[in-house]
């Protein structure tokens, strides 16, 4: 059993396959070895989130990791898929505040897994909605002169017509 | 499991300190928007400026058979050419042709607007970013804009005409150079003599025998491909490219391809084995095509892989890219399964070779060690016949039976 602490200071007690579903516990286990009653701080994370975060790990335990670098070349070809099976989905299903905890968790904690779930999940959100309708949804003021805007427009024309 | 360990709460709630999708760190929302289809990244830019860097940094990652308002855009928007790292520019559009041929008729349109070609070269010098760089064959309009070009983060550049002054200055001022290729019928024009270039970056390289002169002195080289196509049959002028390339990095080459035109056979092959074995005793991949493994040529074949120490992978069919392969008649009597796994027991026992795992027949057939001693063929790679798939399948299960194993797992 491994011992977490988060940035509230509490304590989660859990099982160490599904602690090093995160690749940092991993490698701190690594290195500071077997036996060790120390707690793990993890000042970054807080109770709720890792929380969520543990329901995940748990959920996939025993699954393979992804390999480090299998993404890397796949960011390149422009073609990847949002789909998310259907427990990570409901999983994932939370307010936008604790969405982005999850996704900053997951790459601090460096869970590829989890965090590829979050990343579609926002880009699902953005999926076809106009410039206007993404600014309402994540309150984000519009900083661009109308005549900046046109011109972007412009600029960019090539790219949606090929 | 999990515990909470039931501690009150400190007062200060961390959940409730909001964290907008704007504070989620750059890399973060470039791994969100690199989900995005291109509508929606152009929707993704018009939100507000800083999503408007993060969405162009995607958009204009890589231009390649875009259309022509793509080069527009480029010209007039310095910030959209710094996100250019990847570029493979068209070709050449021959205008000259099309006016010579004033016998169709009178010709419209004299001052059309700048093709293509014209406007693609005119950006060059504004891409600062540009990693990969493809210059396709028959575009001599590039060479000009390239001379005047500095790209400090370039690290693949493709070629494909010969080589001339401005372009030979062009690489050696871009130093960063990782990877080199060099695909053309003539290396260089007639008299024209060129000098070493120093990358020191360079680790891959292909091209001519001419071309691994000039860069094989001065670069760590890894992968180098030696691209014979063209050559008659003058076996001195690839062995002389290979002997200078042993003399300068015969400690860093690891991977090493001879690429053939197979259609233009000549019985050398098996003589590039025996040299590259004598010169390159440790490199660890190797490619070639057509060598001779009948009964009358096979003991050079085994003296030169018996010089191997290092080999992992064996490549006897390999082709150069968008080569087409000689046609090849099967019959299931030309498959010896059990001669060509004698063949490769012998190449990989004791002292030699000890260390192939893959090795790929000049019959096209890549046959792997799946345990101890147990080389199967890879039937995707067996004729795509019932018949001959079947008696591959049969053989295969007979030695993973002899070795006591379920095909299931080995395959």
């Amino acid at each position: 059993m491994i011992v977490l602490k988060t940035s509230d200071n509490e304590t989660f007690t859990v099982e160490r396959d599904v602690a090093e579903r995160s690749v940092l516990i991993k490698n701190m286990l690594d290195d500071i070895g077997e036996n060790s009653e120390q707690a793990i701080p993890l000042p970054n994370v807080n109770s709720s989130v890792l929380k969520k975060v543990l329901e995940y790990c748990e959920h996939h335990r025993g699954e393979p990791l992804p390999a480090a670098d299998a993404d890397t070349s796949q960011d390149d070809t422009r073609k990847r898929t949002t789909d998310i099976s259907e427990w990570d989905q409901k999983f994932i299903t939370v307010d936008q505040e604790m969405l982005f905890e999850i996704i900053l968790a997951a790459n601090y904690l460096d869970i590829k897994s989890l965090l590829d779930v979050g990343c579609k999940t926002v880009a699902n959100m953005i999926k076809g909605k106009t410039p206007e309708e993404i600014r309402k949804l994540f309150n984000i003021v519009n900083d661009f002169t109308p005549e900046e805007e046109a011109q972007i427009k412009k600029e960019n024309e090539w790219a949606e017509d090929r | 499991m999990y515990l909470a360990n039931g501690k009150p709460r400190s007062g200060y709630d961390f959940g409730n300190v909001f964290k907008p999708f704007c504070s989620l760190p750059k890399e973060l929302l470039h791994e969100i928007t690199a989900y995005l289809p291109v509508n929606d990244i152009v929707s993704f830019c018009l939100v507000c400026k800083e999503f408007n860097q993060l969405g162009l940094n995607i958009l204009y990652k890589a231009i390649q058979n875009v259309n022509t308002r793509c080069f527009d855009t480029l010209a007039c928007n310095s910030r959209n050419a710094r996100a250019v790292k990847t570029l493979a520019l068209p070709s050449q559009v021959n205008n000259q042709l099309d006016i010579g041929c004033t016998w169709l008729g009178p010709q419209e349109n004299v001052h059309d607007p700048p093709s293509e070609d014209v406007k693609a070269a005119s950006i060059l010098p504004y891409l600062s970013g540009l990693q990969n760089l493809f210059v396709p064959s028959f575009s001599a309009i590039y060479t000009q804009s390239l001379s005047q070009c500095d790209f400090p983060n370039l690290q693949s550049f493709s070629y494909s005409m010969p080589i001339t002054q401005p372009i030979a200055s062009f690489i050696s001022r871009n130093n960063s150079i990782v990877s080199l290729t060099f695909d053309c019928y003539l290396p260089f024009f007639q008299n024209f003599v060129l000098r070493p270039i120093t990358l020191p970056q360079l680790r891959y390289l292909s091209g001519n025998p001419q071309i691994i002169k000039i860069f094989a002195q001065h670069a760590p080289l890894e992968t180098v491909h030696i691209d014979w196509k063209y050559e008659r049959a003058r076996i001195e002028v690839f062995d002389d490219a290979l002997s200078f390339l042993a003399l300068h990095c015969c400690t860093t080459v690891k991977e090493l391809g001879v690429h053939r035109n197979t259609f233009r056979q000549c019985t050398c092959n098996n003589q590039i084995l025996v040299k590259i074995s004598e010169k390159f005793s440790r490199i660890t991949k190797l490619g070639l095509n057509s060598i001779d493994i009948s009964n009358g040529s096979i003991l050079m074949v085994n003296t030169a892989l018996s010089r191997f120490e290092c080999l992992k992978y064996l490549n006897m069919d390999q082709h150069p890219p968008g080569a087409v392969c000689p046609p090849r008649l099967f019959s299931s009597t030309q498959l010896d399964y059990d001669r060509d796994e004698a063949l490769i027991l012998s190449w990989t026992s004791d002292n030699c070779c000890s260390e192939l795992q893959e090795c790929q027949l000049p019959n096209g057939i890549l046959w792997c060690l799946r345990g101890p001693k147990l080389w199967l063929p890879l039937l995707s790679t067996v004729p795509q016949r019932k018949s001959l798939l079947l008696d591959a399948s049969k053989w295969c299960e007979c030695r993973a039976e002899a070795a006591s194993l379920d095909i299931r797992d080995l395959l």
